[in-house]
């Protein structure tokens, strides 16, 4: 049985894991990284059956590798299937990037050249994996720092094109678009703005870091002002989607996390009051 | 052969008793210098696993091959930890 | 270009310092950073995340060679041995070794061995959770099958032994006062040390072992029988099983 994932939640991270365990905490849902409980019998997945009887739960992976031109990783497909199967989470997510090639894996989100040749061949992949976990996948678009010679398009564009061939979903990260709005000098509103309202299904925000010559995705900080108002703007756009704090540097204490999680909750009353 | 057997009789016994007894208490436990989950977690890493969350801080590009340097940690106050030791074969 | 063309110059570049112009070909350069900036930040990038992945495997040997210098390692590391799966807790058991092997590490090859026990730490740890047997069913086993009686440790016990003070020396990197615990300036590096780690529920131990344990958990781990274990340990026996049934350290038993 899976519980209704609605409001806002945060990313379970093992600082907090003990805590969450023990007491019951007004968590509205949380979405663990599932690259981190795929050790079969393990001591995490222990951890993660026993927080599943207790909380919703959505799985958020980052190792589908879903841009390479590699062979899709079969076992690894099939540990996040059995997990699925197990814990049955609201919904599944990864990355529309790549993050391993010709064998060797990065265990980094990089960003694909936009183009006709790439939609053709990630949204094959995607419908691959979705056959395979016989479910609807929900891909994320990554912050990135750099642009292809070889791009023909926007990112939105691009995005739109791979789920409707894929025909899968969205989990928007608004902080990400609005570090690759900065990066790349493009509208962030013209990206919320093309994005077909029906496909999301979940939001991420978290905090970046200002390197001088460019922002970059830490997961550091709190959520900037800037990407508060950019979520504002994607609540009006898209309703009252399930949202997630994401914090995975200089994690703080459950209640910052959750003070933050009770914010994006406050916005979205705010807005569609 | 069969002081073997008076062995594996008394093992037998000694098995059926450590079971009926138990594991050692907590409080054993703890006198005999045991970590628990605290450290543990150390191993369970997050960031690994979540893309760019820890694209390294205050990472350096450092050039592969051009870097060695004596080590300067805790290795510096372990006697003999540093000098130079037999080489044994 | 195809994609995974573009994809063999990229990554080449991110484990390639001196590969980086190929990549940055295929890059904009725009705004602050021109191309091989930007390809620059992905190779940080990767690198970062192995570098603090390594530190969280590795916390007492990061200490033992300094911030600095661990950080170099890492990246030299991560450059000569990239990952090639997707499951990151698989990464990093070379990394001993490496460090086994490294130039300026030759007079110190005791820490190798320190990145050797940290490493089975992370092995216990990720090993299969298992419960003990009901050892009251040995009761059940007739004469024949004693014969071929086999005791089992835990998938995630690990035995280690070490020329040096392994042990010791993690230990004295450790927040927590213990009985055993010395300071690093009192302690005897070269002392032989047998350590046995293992992992009982959500805790994970680690214990020194006097020379007959190790030898006779060794024994088991290579599933001797109970006769032979007999034959080697004689009176020991009994003593040794029984402490290591109240530990946790056999969790069952099987006839072969």
């Amino acid at each position: 049985m899976s519980h209704p994932v609605k409001g806002c939640g945060i990313g379970l991270r093992f600082q907090h894991i003990d805590t969450i365990v023990d007491s019951n905490q007004p968590i509205p849902w949380l979405e663990i990284l599932t690259d981190n409980y795929l050790l079969p019998g393990s001591v995490q997945q222990d951890y993660l059956f026993e927080i599943a009887e207790h909380y919703p739960l959505t799985f958020h992976g980052v190792g589908m590798s879903l841009g390479s031109t590699d062979p899709l990783d079969t076992e690894y497909v099939s540990r996040v299937k059995a997990l699925v199967e197990r814990v049955n989470p609201a919904w599944v997510s990864d990355h529309l990037c790549w993050t391993s090639a010709h064998g060797v894996v990065t265990h980094d989100l990089i960003p694909l050249p936009y183009t006709e040749e790439t939609i053709r061949h990630v949204s094959q992949r995607i419908s691959q994996v979705q056959d395979s976990l016989e479910r609807r996948l929900v891909i994320e678009n990554v912050s990135s720092y750099l642009q292809y010679q070889q791009s023909a398009m926007s990112e939105w564009d691009f995005l739109c094109a791979v789920v409707e061939a894929a025909d899968c979903d969205i989990l928007l990260d608004v902080n990400n678009i609005y570090v690759s709005a900065c990066n790349h000098d493009f509208d962030p509103l013209a990206y919320l703005n093309a994005i077909p309202v029906q496909r999301v299904r979940e939001i991420h925000l978290a905090g970046y870091e200002d390197r001088g010559t460019h922002l970059l995705d830490t997961h550091g900080y709190p959520v900037s002002d800037a990407v508060w108002a950019l979520y504002a703007q994607a609540i009006q756009r898209f309703g009252a989607v399930p949202t997630l704090i994401e914090w995975d540097n200089n994690v703080p204490e459950l209640p910052v996390l959750l003070a933050e999680a009770a914010k994006a909750a406050e916005v979205q009353a705010r807005v569609l009051a | 052969m069969n002081m073997n057997k008076q062995v594996m009789a008394a093992a037998l016994m000694a098995l059926g008793m450590a079971a009926a007894s138990g594991t050692l208490s907590a409080g054993e436990e703890k006198m005999e210098m045991e970590k628990c989950s605290g450290i543990v977690k150390a191993g369970m890493n997050d960031c690994g696993a979540n893309g760019h969350a820890c694209a390294g801080q205050s990472k350096a590009d450092n050039e592969a091959g051009e870097w060695i340097k004596v080590p300067k940690g805790t290795c510096e106050k372990i006697t003999g930890g540093t000098v130079v030791e037999d080489k044994k074969g | 270009m195809s994609l995974p063309e573009l994809q063999h110059h990229f990554i080449t570049a991110i484990f390639n310092r001196d590969q980086r112009d190929a990549a940055a070909l295929l890059v904009k350069s725009h705004g602050k950073l021109d191309a091989a900036q930007r390809v620059g930040i992905y190779r940080n990038s990767v690198h970062g995340i192995l570098w603090q992945y390594l530190e969280s495997l590795y916390p007492v040997c990061q200490q033992l060679l300094g911030a600095e210098f661990f950080e170099a390692a890492s990246d030299c590391y991560v450059d000569q041995q990239p990952p090639t799966r997707p499951f990151l807790a698989e990464y990093g058991a070379g990394f001993a070794d490496f460090l086994a092997a490294h130039p300026a590490l030759q007079q110190m090859l005791w820490i190798a061995d320190v990145a050797r026990l940290e490493w089975a730490r992370h092995q216990a740890w990720n090993a299969v959770n298992q419960a003990a047997a009901d050892f009251s069913q040995l009761a059940n086993v007739d004469a024949a099958q004693q014969a071929r009686l086999v005791l089992v440790l835990p998938a995630s016990a690990q035995l280690l032994t070490s020329a040096y003070a392994i042990h010791q020396v993690w230990l004295a990197h450790q927040p927590e006062d213990s009985p055993e615990k010395v300071a690093l300036e009192q302690l005897e590096l070269h002392q032989t040390q047998r350590v046995l780690v293992w992992r009982a529920g959500r805790r994970l131990h680690q214990v020194l072992l006097d020379e007959a344990t190790w030898a006779f958990l060794t024994a088991i781990q290579q599933a001797n029988r109970l006769p032979d274990l007999a034959e080697r340990f004689q009176a020991q026996l009994p003593a040794l099983l029984m402490t290591a049934v109240q530990r946790g350290w056999i969790l069952s038993f099987t006839v072969l």
